[in-house]
């Protein structure tokens, strides 16, 4: 048994400030950057073990001081076997 | 490839994400479509919090909801959500949650001074019932003989801005046609108040003309005293969207103070307190000089008018400053105004001039000047928001008035892009607090207390005797507080609002009003509030998804919610605390013999009959409340009433509307909007105005008119000369330094919901005073250490931030108001804007000291 806790987040952040945030993001425990646009917009993932774990990572990105904006677009929880194989 | 469910579930986040933000990502395909989670059911509600008014998904299990989401199909917010909303879910399970009504009790009698006890809702309304019976008495003697317009009551209610939409118009009827008394007003008129004075000023009608579709059109926008990455985060990441991916966006941030918006700002402005009327007035003139007036426009659709000036503060009458003014003797001296032309608008404007305002604001010229050239350029689309900085004004409806000036001027308004917006704070201020009438001198769609037409047309629709409605304008906020204070308002009812915390002025006005021995004070909350536990009676409340509701927002969107789950123990919602109420009181007991007398069959009959089981409300029968996917939902006050109460009270409140006399506020069919993600008034054949007095975009504007501010008799807005005048108290040799307050991300407003989620309260768990460095060095303070903080009216202790999201200048600190634990409003002044009555909770003057 274990948890899928994953959150899709949409971050605004200034072109000229990419490479700070893209440093800091890739840093982070659980946090995954799969696009990255040229006008400084980015998608990534969010995997904590728990919900309070995510919150508390919202919290400091939206207060990120190169961080204009993080939303969070999609959030998913379970405590389901995360590892069994899908039916296809 | 093996899949695994969490790759599933990572590429749906993946794919979500960037579709929310048009990004295609060719290398991930979707696996699958919407998968329903069979053990979860997900319906639609708008989000409890602020009055963007966002969508969210309600997932419920259980009987308990579990999960929320964004909504992807909702046009506000496109799925996006902020952290308020991603722990929406937990705000209805706080462990202090109430579950029965407590009355303060000693020896088993109710005492103002006993303590706190469980009591039945029986025991609680008879108590209750039995204190405005006699307040009610005390009125009737005192009214005999009186016409309505002489009316005077000792009942009072306080409501609010969260209210849904049948809530606040249940209450406005229970007082205004049951009690006759207009001695209502919402917590909105703390926040929104100005922005509806600005509007009635100017247009004749409430409410703005542009909406969120701004967003996406305008070149340049200006921030006037609203931090929107803080307090309206869905619609800063739709801005914040616009100025990375279009063309030559520009973003002006005006504060009085550097906060998280400076970083995407292209023009960061700090300005003096108070200035912001005289930077205004400086941008008409550059508009003027420069030749960028849009002449056809004034020409066919404005007129121009010089305010009286010199209004006062809306302080008690023997303030000394209040003594000193001289506009301020009546209501018509405060608003009144007389017509001048183009020519003497230029001519009084023309005394702000770039070296002055500069000077007066504290701004370099270069940067006023780049932000008058952004509102001149006939080529830029404009959209200006403003929030808490112009509303919190002690000129505030002044100020509203004059960014509608600079609109006005250039003509760029009522079309994409070019829009005068103002932003709300909470969730149904718009749709309730404003529309339905929940003021002290309004009534539904625009109507207002004072005029006789207004009346007998509500008269007529609430079927009451002629005569019935109370013509004089009732006690506003500030004002309860000081006629509970004073012994005049001595039955009250606070419900959906932490007025304790919120009012201004705490310990001299809020405070000894509440525990004035002649008053009965009801707080009715689903959680024990600073106001709650200053009350003589709580009454536990069901709150969001726990009834059936309806919410209005910024932009004039109507959105309705299900029922999703049941209250916890004995908790009920305000709708049904309303109506419930109103069964124990008969007529004869509220109404005299004469008003009786025009309505006979009125006779022996219960209030609760009058106004709520009329033939009217109690018109659509109980039915089963299903979605489009055959889902069932709860409706605990269908089922204890025994008709559909929520769609009565909405289609008999849609009359005012419809058939009302202010023309454009025509809402829709009360199913329809079960179906849909809001609609936007007015709605017209079931279609939403997007936006108002254009030709082409809004059906009220004549044939061939082109541009219609149908709200004013002659279709044309009204532009204004006001000038600059000092705040009511500005820093000086005792008191050394402004404060202002406000909000953080984290919470909202009081803090009574987002204080009650763990993650929330640990991320900002205590209010700080945010101060410049070298404020804090003069006063041998640095970041971490306690200090005081004194103003004439009471002192706090908190922590110094000199760093972080706020950057205050020399001279000014700031705090929020969140923390239950450090009162910001017990050093606030109980200064408000004459026209608008609404405090200004961003001024007065303050000084720090290091804690002993």
């Amino acid at each position: 048994m274990s948890v899928i806790n994953i959150s899709g987040l949409l971050i605004h952040s200034l072109p000229a400030h990419r490479a700070a945030v893209l440093d800091y993001l890739n840093n982070e425990d659980g946090v995954e950057v799969h696009k990255v646009m040229p006008d400084g917009r980015m998608v990534i993932t969010v995997e904590k073990q728990t919900r309070e774990e995510t919150g508390y990572l919202l919290n400091e990105l939206q207060t990120h001081e190169h961080i204009l904006s993080a939303a969070v677009v999609y959030q998913h929880y379970e405590e389901d076997d995360a590892n069994e194989e899908m039916s296809s | 490839m093996k899949l695994t469910r969490r790759d599933f579930v990572k590429s749906n986040a993946i794919l979500a994400t960037a579709a929310a933000a048009g990004i295609n990502l060719p290398g991930i395909s979707r696996v699958m479509a919407a998968h329903e989670d069979e053990k979860i059911r997900w319906d639609k509600a708008p989000c409890r919090f602020c009055g963007t008014g966002c969508s969210v998904l309600v997932g419920t299990k259980g009987g308990r909801i579990v999960a929320t989401q964004g909504d992807p199909d909702a046009p506000v917010n496109r799925g996006l959500n902020c952290i308020k909303g991603y722990f929406l879910s937990k705000i209805m399970y706080g462990e202090d949650r109430l579950t029965q009504p407590l009355l303060r009790k000693k020896n088993g009698n109710y005492d103002k001074n006993g303590e706190f006890t469980p009591v039945s809702w029986d025991e609680a309304f008879d108590v209750m019932a039995e204190k405005f019976k006699a307040a009610i008495k005390k009125d009737l003697a005192a009214n005999q003989g009186k016409a309505p317009e002489e009316l005077t009551s000792s009942v009072g209610m306080f409501g609010s801005g969260q209210w849904t939409v049948w809530e606040g118009y249940a209450a406005s009827k229970l007082m205004k046609a049951g009690f006759r008394s207009n001695h209502i007003d919402p917590n909105a008129r703390h926040c929104m108040a100005s922005a509806v004075a600005g509007f009635i000023r100017t247009f004749g009608s409430d409410e703005p003309m542009g909406c969120y579709d701004d967003l996406e059109h305008a070149d340049a926008f200006v921030l006037w005293g609203a931090n929107m990455a803080e307090m309206h985060p869905i619609l800063w990441s739709r801005l914040t969207d616009r100025r990375l991916t279009g063309h030559d966006v520009k973003v002006a941030v005006l504060s009085v103070f550097e906060n998280r918006n400076f970083e995407l700002a292209d023009l960061g402005i700090v300005f003096r307190p108070q200035t912001d009327l005289a930077i205004l007035n400086y941008i008409c003139n550059h508009i003027i000089q420069s030749g960028n007036v849009n002449e056809e426009f004034i020409k066919n659709h404005v007129n121009f008018r010089l305010g009286n000036a010199d209004i006062g503060y809306g302080l008690r009458p023997d303030h000394p400053l209040e003594v000193s003014a001289k506009n301020n003797k009546s209501r018509a001296d405060t608003i009144g105004s007389q017509a001048i032309s183009f020519e003497e608008f230029a001519e009084f404007v023309a005394d702000y001039d770039l070296e002055n305002v500069s000077r007066l604001s504290g701004v370099p010229a270069r940067d006023l000047q780049e932000l008058a050239e952004l509102y001149a350029d006939p080529d830029r689309k404009v959209t200006s928001y403003w929030t808490m900085g112009f509303n919190q004004h002690t000129r505030g409806s002044w100020v509203n008035n004059m960014v509608y000036n600079v609109h006005l001027l250039t003509g760029k308004i009522s079309e994409p892009g070019n829009s005068p917006f103002s932003l709300t704070g909470q969730p149904s201020a718009c749709g309730t607090a404003r529309e339905v009438g929940t003021f002290a001198h309004r009534l539904p769609a625009d109507l207002v207390v004072n005029n006789e037409k207004h009346r007998a047309f509500t008269e007529q629709v609430w079927k009451l005797p002629q005569g019935t409605l109370n013509g004089k304008v009732g006690y506003h906020a500030v004002l309860q507080n000081r006629m509970l204070k004073d012994g005049k308002l001595n039955a009250y009812w606070v419900m959906c609002n932490n007025n304790m915390q919120a009012a201004p002025n705490m310990n001299n006005e809020t405070f000894p009003g509440y525990r004035n021995p002649d008053n009965f004070i009801v707080v009715s909350d689903p959680y024990p509030t600073v106001t709650a536990m200053a009350a003589d009676l709580i009454l536990p409340t069901a709150m969001w998804t726990e009834k059936e509701g309806a919410y209005g927002n910024a932009e004039r969107r109507t959105q309705f919610w299900r029922q999703q789950v049941k209250a916890p123990g004995e908790a009920r919602s305000d709708l049904w605390q309303i109506m419930e109420f109103s069964k124990r009181f008969t007529m004869e007991e509220i109404w005299p013999q004469a008003l009786l007398d025009k309505k006979p069959e009125y006779r022996g009959k219960t209030l609760y009959e009058v106004l709520y089981k009329n033939g009217q409300v109690d018109q659509y029968p109980q039915a089963m409340v299903t979605d489009s996917r055959g889902h069932h939902y709860d409706n605990d006050e269908m089922q204890h009433f025994g008709f559909y109460v929520q769609k009565g009270l909405f289609e008999e409140y849609r009359r005012f509307g419809l058939e009302g006399p202010k023309k454009g506020h025509d809402l829709g069919e009360f199913d329809h909007y079960h179906e849909t993600r809001g609609l936007r008034w007015p709605v017209v054949n079931g279609k939403e105005t997007l936006w108002r007095y254009r030709e082409g975009y809004d059906p009220f504007v004549k044939k061939g008119a082109g541009i219609e501010f149908y709200g004013k008799d002659d279709g044309k807005a009204w532009i204004f000369a006001l000038p600059y005048e000092p705040a009511a108290e500005e820093p000086d040799n005792d008191y050394d330094l402004w404060l202002c307050t406000g909000r953080v991300l984290e919470h909202w407003h009081s803090g009574s919901m987002t204080r009650r989620v763990p993650e929330l309260y640990r991320a900002f768990p205590d209010a700080v005073v945010f101060m410049h460095p070298n404020d804090a060095r003069k006063r041998n303070l640095r970041r971490g250490m306690v200090a005081r903080v004194q103003t004439r009216r009471g002192e706090i202790s908190l922590r110094v931030e000199t760093r972080g999201r706020n950057r205050t200048p020399e001279g000014l600190v700031f705090i929020p108001w969140f923390d239950a634990s450090r009162l910001v409003n017990k050093l606030t002044l109980d200064a408000t804007c004459p026209i608008s009555k609404e405090t200004d909770f961003k001024k007065c003057a303050c000084k720090v000291v290091r804690e002993a």
